[in-house]
């Protein structure tokens, strides 16, 4: 055993098939949570900045509680608690719905900072305009808020991406559940791992590769700020 | 529901937990943070391979969750190096890993945001490198890295609570235990007690984080534009692009 | 932060391990003092720690009677499934007693004594699933069965219960979590750690049925050590003859019956 250890991808050849149904998961299951997370993160941040107080503050207060705890622990109370009071949810939803409420805190914060970057006197001039406080919202701030937001947004699907790894504590069937399978038949950890590590970079860098031409194209766009 | 008789053993339960998770915590931030002042003085270093090694090592470490940094160090690094590496160690080790890679970013970002312009005018006034970095750089660049530290700091201690699943009983999995032992009759009041847990050391660490940012921009005027502390972000994780 | 300290005197010593011992294990024992034994945790009640941290069990009385007869101390180190065979391949323990089961496979790599006991897989369920009644009950893919990571009972359950699907958990607290809220149908594991957790649920659980006949546990050594194996079995022979083991195993067992080769005390005495 001693010496150089024995960087063996061969035994895993007949695994492929599943890591592969792992990495389509970890896929799946973020893009769900993404897809769920972002209008209710922009729902929220309007709520922060909405003239109402209680619709500020259960804003606040949602993104302080779940942005200080963690996401398993939140992932736990979903898949064990939950049960008792009458609500199943598998381990596949509870994971969804896990990384969602996690992912939406992140996402009120990212709207909410967009918002707070357009100049106040947009609104006043608009304000001076006649416009109604949502049509300005709609017509003027969001467009404006998206561009100055999407570079945040960009990080947050790679938080979901990587967050999502751990809803293979409760069972989801994903890439990082299928290396710990089929590590603790084979042993092969080492190069599991590294496949799964690779995989997960690889995702990173499609996303962000993505991402920048997304936000590049809309950057060339005129700001009115 | 708990029963009351266990509820006063319980409570010092979750007390001890969250003591080892504030324990290993406490070091995986002393050591993240000491790499990452580390890594983020490579990346301003001249040569060009430690640049290249410190953006690798930070790129690669943020684009990796953190359980199959954990499971690595865990479960891959005893086998490859024939070494034994308990629960603890492994736990601590990953968290640093995790931490230095985010702060190396953090420390990078807070120099950069310290136009060159300073550097020049210093340097035109004949101060050397370490009198520009203590008295010029040094002073704003930390304070510009204060929200983001506080919240690499915010996420390690979040992250610690994975060390349960490789067997190291902290905080949750001190929580889990006792729902075990409890035959399961109290499973939403234990984790609810443990998100509290969490919740109070995370949200104590922000209010502090806020009273610092606000006591150093009494002291220090940065000439730094806001936007560039406003972009960053502690998950901020896509390159800067060529 | 005295554990940062052990860490790195833990990572200097680790660094600086002997090769291969030329001479027999038993004599480094010997010479050393004390006998480095490779255990699991979590494992009651053959191997756990009490609330104190200190290790206790059936396995850990057998490990303690071994080091008194070898006139040494037990030094024990903790460990898991996967970590007990590359204890023993980098010679970081002498021995493991941990539930370990002797196989074809497992002799490729490490060295086994006899048997000093058995244990046979057994599927538990909550007490209430009236429709879990035999093996054939578990035999649907709606069924879940949760299992540790690293479990060979996957071998077993894909022999007995092909149909079923197994969902695999970090440790015995989750799998119980599981259990408890309904998310998986049930677990499998060693007879002695299913009584014992039906015993602390107080009804909550039952047994439900078992995985084929019991299977040898033996103690694993370093291979290729003669000597050492010689002591190790001959130990294990005689606790099984003179009743030792007998009185460990009803004081940790209760009134489970003990295997045939594991005789009571001689009567007289």
């Amino acid at each position: 055993m001693a010496g150089l250890y024995d960087f063996n991808l061969r035994v895993l050849v007949p695994y492929l098939p599943v890591l592969g149904l792992g990495a389509l998961k970890t896929l799946e299951i973020s893009a769900l949570a993404i897809l769920i997370s972002f209008p209710l993160g922009l729902l929220g941040a309007l709520m922060r900045v909405s003239g109402s107080r209680l619709a500020r503050a259960i804003g606040t207060g949602y993104v302080e509680a779940v942005r200080n705890v963690p996401l398993l622990v939140v992932l736990y109370v979903l898949f064990y608690a939950l049960p008792a009071n009458g609500i199943r949810l598998d381990a596949f939803t509870a994971g969804v719905i896990g990384l969602a409420i996690n992912s939406t805190a992140f996402t009120i914060e990212i709207f909410r900072g967009g918002f707070a970057a357009i100049p106040a006197w947009q609104y006043e001039a608009a304000g001076a305009l006649g416009l109604p406080r949502w049509p300005l919202l709609r017509l003027v701030v969001v467009p404006q808020v998206f561009r100055v937001v999407l570079p945040s947004l960009g990080n947050q699907i790679v938080s979901v991406v990587l967050g999502s790894a751990q809803a293979s504590i409760i069972g989801v069937g994903e890439l990082t559940y299928q290396t710990q399978s089929i590590g603790s038949a084979t042993f092969r950890y080492f190069e599991l791992f590294t496949i799964a590590a690779l995989f997960y970079i690889l995702c990173v860098q499609v996303i962000a590769a993505i991402w920048r031409l997304v936000s590049g194209r809309s950057a060339r766009a005129p700001l009115g700020i | 529901m708990i029963a009351s008789g266990h509820f006063l053993n319980y409570v010092i339960l979750l007390l001890k937990g969250l003591g080892i998770t504030l324990e290993l915590s406490l070091g995986a931030l002393v050591f993240g943070s000491l790499g990452g002042i580390v890594l983020g003085a490579m990346r301003g270093a001249r040569w060009r391979p430690v640049r290249a090694l410190a953006f690798l090592y930070v790129e690669a470490v943020r684009s990796i969750p953190f359980v199959i940094l954990l499971f690595f160090v865990f479960y891959a690094l005893p086998l490859a190096l024939d070494i034994d590496i308990p629960p603890y160690p492994a736990a601590i080790s990953a968290l640093s890993l995790h931490c230095s890679a985010y702060m190396g970013e953090v420390v990078r970002s807070g120099i950069e945001a310290i136009p060159k312009g300073q550097w020049e005018a210093a340097q035109s006034l004949g101060l050397g490198y370490y009198r520009i970095m203590r008295h010029v750089v040094l002073p704003q660049a930390l304070q510009v890295m204060i929200p983001p530290t506080i919240g690499v700091y915010v996420s390690t201690i979040k992250e610690s609570s994975l060390a349960s699943i490789i067997g190291f009983v902290e905080l949750l999995g001190q929580g889990m235990a006792i729902r075990e032992s409890n035959a399961g009759r109290s499973t939403a009041d234990v984790l609810v007690a443990v998100a509290i847990g969490y919740f109070a050391i995370c949200w104590s660490l922000s209010l502090l984080g806020r009273r610092l940012e606000r006591r150093s921009a009494r002291e220090v005027r940065p000439r730094v534009q806001p936007t560039a502390a406003a972009g960053l972000q502690p998950d901020a994780i896509l390159p800067a692009g060529p | 932060m005295r554990r940062i300290w052990i860490v790195l005197a833990y990572m200097l010593a680790s660094a600086s391990m002997p090769a291969s011992a030329a001479d027999s294990i038993l004599n480094d024992v010997l010479r050393r003092g004390s006998v480095r034994i490779a255990v699991n945790t979590g494992n009651e009640p053959r191997q756990f720690a009490d609330e104190n941290g200190n290790l206790q069990g059936y396995d850990i009385d057998i490990a303690n009677e071994l080091a008194k007869q070898l006139g040494v101390t037990a030094e024990f180190v903790r460990t898991d499934v996967a970590g007990r065979v590359a204890m023993l391949q980098s010679h970081k323990a002498d021995i493991t007693i941990a539930t370990f089961t002797p196989n074809l496979e497992r002799m490729k790599t490490v060295g086994f004594t006899d048997p000093y006991t058995t244990d046979v897989l057994t599927l538990m369920t909550r007490a209430d699933r009236k429709d879990l009644a035999a093996l054939k009950d578990f035999d649907k893919p709606e069924i879940k069965i949760a299992l540790g990571r690293g479990s060979t009972a996957a071998k077993a359950l894909a022999k007995y219960v092909p149909k079923a699907t197994i969902v695999e958990f970090p440790g015995l607290a989750d799998i119980v979590s599981a259990i408890d809220a309904g998310q998986v149908d049930a677990t499998c594991s060693n007879d002695g750690l299913v009584n014992w957790t039906i015993k602390k649920s107080e009804g909550k659980y039952r047994a439900a049925a078992a995985l084929g006949e019991p299977e040898d546990d033996s103690i694993g050594l370093p291979q290729g050590d003669f000597v050492w194996w010689m002591w190790l079995n001959h130990f294990v022979h005689q606790i099984n003859d003179d009743g030792t083991n007998y009185t460990f195993w009803h004081k940790w067992f209760g009134d489970v019956a003990a295997p045939g080769f594991v005789k009571p005390p001689p009567k007289g005495t």
